[in-house]
């Protein structure tokens, strides 16, 4: 084998190896969980606020979609009678599904149902559908495919014996691959999200005025904030940190590698590894967060983007953390 | 499933002897991540002329047209318009042609990579204004309409939860352009449960106020400019 091909070959084991690792599947439970409750308070509003047919139904049955005269016309409406009880039922099931995904039972099929019926109901409603609606799918599919069942769930309770055993039951170790990917999705996003601020507002030459303008929408801002030129230079603050956060999205993914990689060589290497830089990055993100859910009125976004935090770490790193920390604290202790 | 001669070291499960599966899984996460890689980049969806016409395009080609003057670059606003669009106008084709075969998963399974957030800041935001009249008042007159719900605006916050929840807000900003039957729907909604909260109401009001949010140390622009406002009478009972 030639010295290119043998390099190629040694590539694509190194890929393959990734994708085939498997862990402990407590840190996709945690995400199933806060994922599922986000989305079931997201939908019991819906209700709570009598907007279920309004949203979703069509408009002979008050609903604000022009569901019926679109190319091609949802499955949903296709399927079944274009009703109001139609709507509730597709309602109902996402009820139903997330609450399953919630208690873990029958995990990856409840994923899946969710998944097709927030699809549905986005194809009613595209205008109703936002970016967080959008991430939730990419997610569900994510947890559909992935064993966040296995642990922390009713699948490992109640299916010991058997074909249900081995398709929903317990498991110690599962595919890591879907936690890598989710982790990959969050990087993807927060990236992508910065490149295309290409307005100029969002750059020095604008005077990183985006977020002052953005807070100054009566749409988008959860307050009058007329008072907001006072503090501008915090406004260009949040606006500069905003960016550095989305663009930093790229090299920090290099943060993940490094850890994985640390017994090979390199300065570049060393100095992440012993900087942590992506925890900063992580805790930037949560004040990003913090941040809009206080100034904000965008819904669960940012309760539904932190409820993905929890995939950035492997499921070993808080008890091993913890572990460490008791040892420390025993050591101590028998010291003095 | 664990691939045989699973081995654990420094808290990573590593699989060292990967079997045809192994192989086929990461050639599929390799396709599935370039094409995300595609979805995400920031190749436009579409672009149209009409979106080079609007005020926050304008504004935005004007400050550009002056960032590259002050860099000796000479360019017209209709220059730097017509250049965007033809870029954008090829990337939007690459998009959709690289995209194409992948359209029927992405609509099935309502998954992809849209992540245009707050690209563009609307210095233009429109503010949802419902106004309501009682009988007796001159039809056609400016007299006589109280407002019920105005966005932000704590003394007109009728049906609040209702309006600003964020699939709705989706609804009526999504037409603060170019109104289309969604808003007809969502007029006709909002009017119904006004009559019915309101005995006293004969007719309704909806529409936008739009204002133009000028950054700190610029002249302010006072302008508040009514927009697709709509006016519906109660309907004649029966």
């Amino acid at each position: 084998m030639s010295g290119p091909m043998r390099a190629v070959t040694r590539a694509w084991m190194g890929w393959a190896g990734v994708w085939a690792r498997q862990e402990s599947p407590r840190v996709l439970a945690v995400v199933r969980i806060c994922v599922a409750m986000v989305l079931l308070y997201d939908f019991w509003k819906v209700w709570d606020l009598e907007l279920v047919s309004t949203l979703w139904g069509v408009p002979e049955a008050g609903g604000f979609g022009d569901v019926l005269s679109r190319t091609p016309v949802p499955e949903l409406y296709r399927w079944l009678p274009p009703t109001v009880a139609t709507a509730y039922g597709a309602w109902a099931v996402m009820i139903v599904a997330l609450a399953c995904l919630a208690a873990g039972f029958l995990t990856p099929v409840v994923a899946l149902v969710a998944l097709l019926v927030s699809a549905q109901l986005a194809q009613v409603l595209p205008l109703g559908d936002r970016g967080i609606d959008l991430m939730m799918r990419n997610v569900l599919l994510l947890l559909a495919l992935s064993g966040a069942g296995r642990t922390w769930s009713l699948d490992a309770r109640l299916f010991r014996t058997g074909l249900l055993a081995r398709l929903f039951g317990a498991r110690a170790l599962v595919p890591a691959w879907p936690r890598y990917l989710l982790v990959v999705q969050l990087l993807v996003m927060y990236f992508s999200a910065g490149i295309q601020k290409t307005s100029v507002t969002w750059w020095p030459l604008g005077d990183y005025g985006a977020l002052y303008l953005i807070l100054q929408d009566p749409s988008i801002a959860a307050f009058r904030f007329a008072w907001l030129e006072r503090i501008f230079p915090l406004t260009q603050l949040a606006a500069m940190a905003t960016m550095v956060f989305e663009l930093g999205a790229a090299p920090i993914a290099l943060a993940w590698w490094f850890r994985d990689t640390r017994l090979r060589p390199g300065r570049l290497r060393a100095l992440y590894n012993r900087l942590e830089l992506h925890k900063l990055w992580m805790f930037i993100g949560v004040l990003l967060h913090v941040g809009i859910a206080a100034s904000m009125n965008l819904g669960i976004f940012p309760y539904a983007m932190l409820a993905l935090y929890p995939a950035f770490f492997h499921p070993d790193e808080l008890p091993r953390r913890l572990r460490a920390r008791a040892v420390g604290a025993v050591e101590e202790a028998q010291a003095a | 499933m664990a691939s045989p001669g699973v081995v654990e070291a420094r808290g990573l499960v590593q699989a060292p002897g990967l079997l045809p599966r192994d192989h086929v899984r990461a050639a599929l996460i390799a396709v599935v991540l370039l094409v995300s890689g595609i979805a995400a980049s920031p190749m436009p969806k579409s672009v149209r002329r009409a979106h080079f016409e609007t005020p926050i395009a304008i504004e935005e080609v004007d400050r550009w047209v002056g960032i590259l003057g002050g860099v000796g670059v000479t360019v017209t606003r209709k220059e730097l318009a017509d250049r965007t669009y033809t870029v954008g106008k090829f990337f939007a084709d690459l998009r959709g042609t690289l995209l194409g075969p992948f359209k029927g998963w992405f609509r099935v399974t309502g998954t992809g990579q849209g992540w245009g957030l707050f690209t563009y800041p609307d210095s233009y935001p429109h503010q949802l204004v419902i106004e309501v009249r009682a009988a007796g008042s001159a039809p056609g007159s400016e007299d006589g309409w109280r407002p019920i719900y105005a966005a932000l605006d704590p003394d007109a916050a009728w049906h609040r939860d209702q309006l600003a929840y964020r699939r709705v807000r989706g609804v009526y900003d999504g037409n603060t352009r170019k109104p289309g039957p969604s808003y007809d729907n969502f007029v006709a909604w909002a009017s119904r449960q006004a009559f019915a909260d309101l005995p006293d109401a004969a007719e309704v009001r909806i529409g936008f106020i739009r204002t133009h949010s000028t950054m700190p140390g610029v002249q302010p622009d006072p302008e508040r400019l009514p927009k697709f406002q709509r006016v519906v009478a109660r309907p004649v009972a029966p």
